[in-house]
């Protein structure tokens, strides 16, 4: 064989056209229901395999075991037969998990967020050794309508959500519709990100959820102004705790790397990434969003935002008055100023919500 | 020193298997070394077998025909070395082909007797698995010196005879035995084919 060919001999997984992803983590509270939720979690992954590539040719398989490494392992490699359980295990305070999936036919990356979904799906208190949900990832987006996307995934979902395309530029998208209609479209040109940072105190692990639905707002109002709200992600580092991202790629589809621990104090920074809206709007109501969570914050030291004109070019609905309304250039950050291109300058970021960095 | 290596598809009841023949060795009083191999990153076979009071060397990440080979070969060796064994059995992930295995564990020169080829195919996913990889499965089953065909006890009427016949067909020359590696079905003859 010629040194040519051997660079391309193909591994055996190569040639079987398999994957195998697992991760490993920690079950608090273990007991009966636990298994039989851990069990579901098996057979909701074989259905996704069996809908992805037509059958399941492979195996799915878990073991839940004590500390000293006895415990039980469930196996499925065949739907109509469902998970197979071995051994026994009583009720535990914390257990390890290990959950496997090699089969063929399926892309890696999905079946790491369809065995993701599962377990998350069981309602298991649990903590992954490490975080493995790509959701976030913008390289890659999942697809949840029955809609044939055209950018190489042929495969068929549960869910109905909106369908998103992501492309550098238009020259990369094949969906055939005219931009601007049905379908959204990202283009460089008419893109805007933001970034916000504050703190939260007296934080509950509860407050996740609060954090999640201020985002969905966000995905609300983005929504209603016919905008498309390709991101929106908050880090969280709570003090003395390992970080906490939380990230909503699709409006109630909510993806957490970590947990978030109850503590006096925790620093955030949030960051989206939105089309077709006006970047001050979209930190004015992002703002709002996190203010109005019943988390005790502040974003870049305020927390009261005086701006209530329903008339106000910065795009909020209630009050009378507004100091913006001074404000020339229309950024809302209620300073009196001229504008070049959203350049400005500032003596001190009081109340000002424009985004800039000063 | 005996080498097994159990070839088979992912789900083929390899591991069940491998903890029967580990099983039917240690009542024989010979000591048994447990080798088994996981494509992914996570392997949850090694768990297994410690939960059911095997002892197993693991080797993650990787296939040992392949990527892990050098991996392998320094198990074996390490193996031989702190055990000692009379008989080692490997089983490598279902995505492997056994014949490279073998090939590693003669270059590996452990100094065993010989090496043997359990070929493990699935009664009950067989017509899927030759639709979608009949030239995948052939080739992890070309080297096998006996062929077992697993889970009987679920099988549908006509399945093991049909899948009976397609082996036969094809190898010819090899020995098959449908069994049950879990309810213990004609492990009795497949004992009498070990050394």
């Amino acid at each position: 064989m010629s040194e040519h060919e051997h660079e391309h001999e193909h591994s055996s997984l190569e040639m079987a056209g398999g994957c195998a992803v697992g991760f490993t983590g920690t079950i608090n509270g273990y007991n009966a229901d636990a298994e039989a939720r851990f069990a579901n979690a098996l057979l909701s992954v074989g259905k996704w395999v069996v809908a992805e590539s037509g059958c399941l040719l492979g195996h799915i398989k878990a073991a839940i075991v004590k500390e000293d490494g006895s415990g039980i392992t469930l196996n499925l490699t065949d739907l109509e037969n469902g998970v197979e359980h071995h051994g026994t295990l009583g009720p535990q305070e914390k257990v390890k998990f290990s959950f496997m999936t090699a089969v063929v036919d399926v892309d890696e990356h999905e079946l790491k967020h369809a065995m993701w979904h599962a377990i998350e799906d069981t309602g298991l208190d649990y903590v992954l050794d490490k975080p493995v949900c790509h959701c976030h990832d913008h390289d890659h987006h999942h697809h949840h309508d029955e809609e044939e996307c055209c950018c190489g995934h042929d495969h068929e979902h549960e869910h109905g959500h909106e369908h998103h395309h992501h492309h550098h530029d238009e020259d990369e998208c094949c969906c055939g519709h005219d931009h601007g209609h049905e379908h959204h479209h990202h283009h460089d040109d008419e893109e805007c990100e933001i970034s916000m940072t504050g703190t939260f105190t007296d934080v509950k692990a509860a407050d996740a959820l609060s954090i999640i639905d201020s985002m969905n707002e966000v995905f609300d109002w983005v929504h209603e102004t016919h905008g498309m709200l390709e991101y929106i992600e908050m880090t969280v580092a709570p003090e003395g705790h390992d970080w906490v991202i939380i990230s909503v790629p699709e409006k109630d589809f909510a993806c957490i790397q970590g947990k978030l621990p109850g503590c006096p104090k925790a620093f955030f920074r949030l960051e989206a990434v939105a089309q077709d809206v006006k970047k001050e709007q979209l930190i004015h109501r992002t703002f709002h969003a996190i203010e109005d969570t019943d988390i005790d914050c502040s974003v870049n030291g305020e927390t009261h935002c005086d701006c209530h004109n329903p008339k106000c070019s910065c795009g909020c609905e209630d009050g009378d008055s507004c100091e913006t309304e001074k404000d020339d250039c229309g950024c809302g950050c209620g300073h009196d100023h001229e504008h070049h291109d959203h350049d400005h300058e500032h003596h001190d970021h009081n109340g000002c919500c424009c985004g800039h960095d000063h | 020193m005996y080498v097994y290596i159990l070839g088979g598809f992912l789900g083929s009841g390899k591991t069940t298997l491998l903890m029967k023949f580990a099983s039917m060795y240690t009542k024989r009083g010979l000591k048994t070394a447990l080798l088994v191999n996981e494509s992914g990153e996570i392997g949850v076979d090694g768990a297994t077998l410690k939960a059911e009071g095997y002892d197993a060397v693991e080797l993650p990440n990787g296939c040992i025909c392949c990527s892990l080979s050098g991996t392998l070969q320094s198990a074996l060796r390490n193996i031989v070395n702190d055990i000692d064994p009379d008989i080692i059995i490997i089983e490598p992930t279902g995505l492997a082909l056994p014949h490279k295995v073998k090939d590693l564990v003669r270059i590996a020169m452990i100094g065993e007797e010989a090496t043997y080829i359990v070929g493990v195919a699935d009664v009950q996913r067989f017509e899927d698995l030759i639709k979608k990889k009949e030239q995948f499965f052939s080739m992890q089953m070309n080297s096998a010196d006996f062929i077992l065909i697993n889970k009987c006890d679920i099988a549908k009427i006509g399945q093991v005879e049909e899948v009976t016949a397609w082996l036969n067909a094809k190898y010819p020359d090899k020995p098959v035995v449908p069994i049950s590696a879990m309810t213990g079905k004609n492990m009795d003859k497949v004992y009498e084919m070990l050394k």
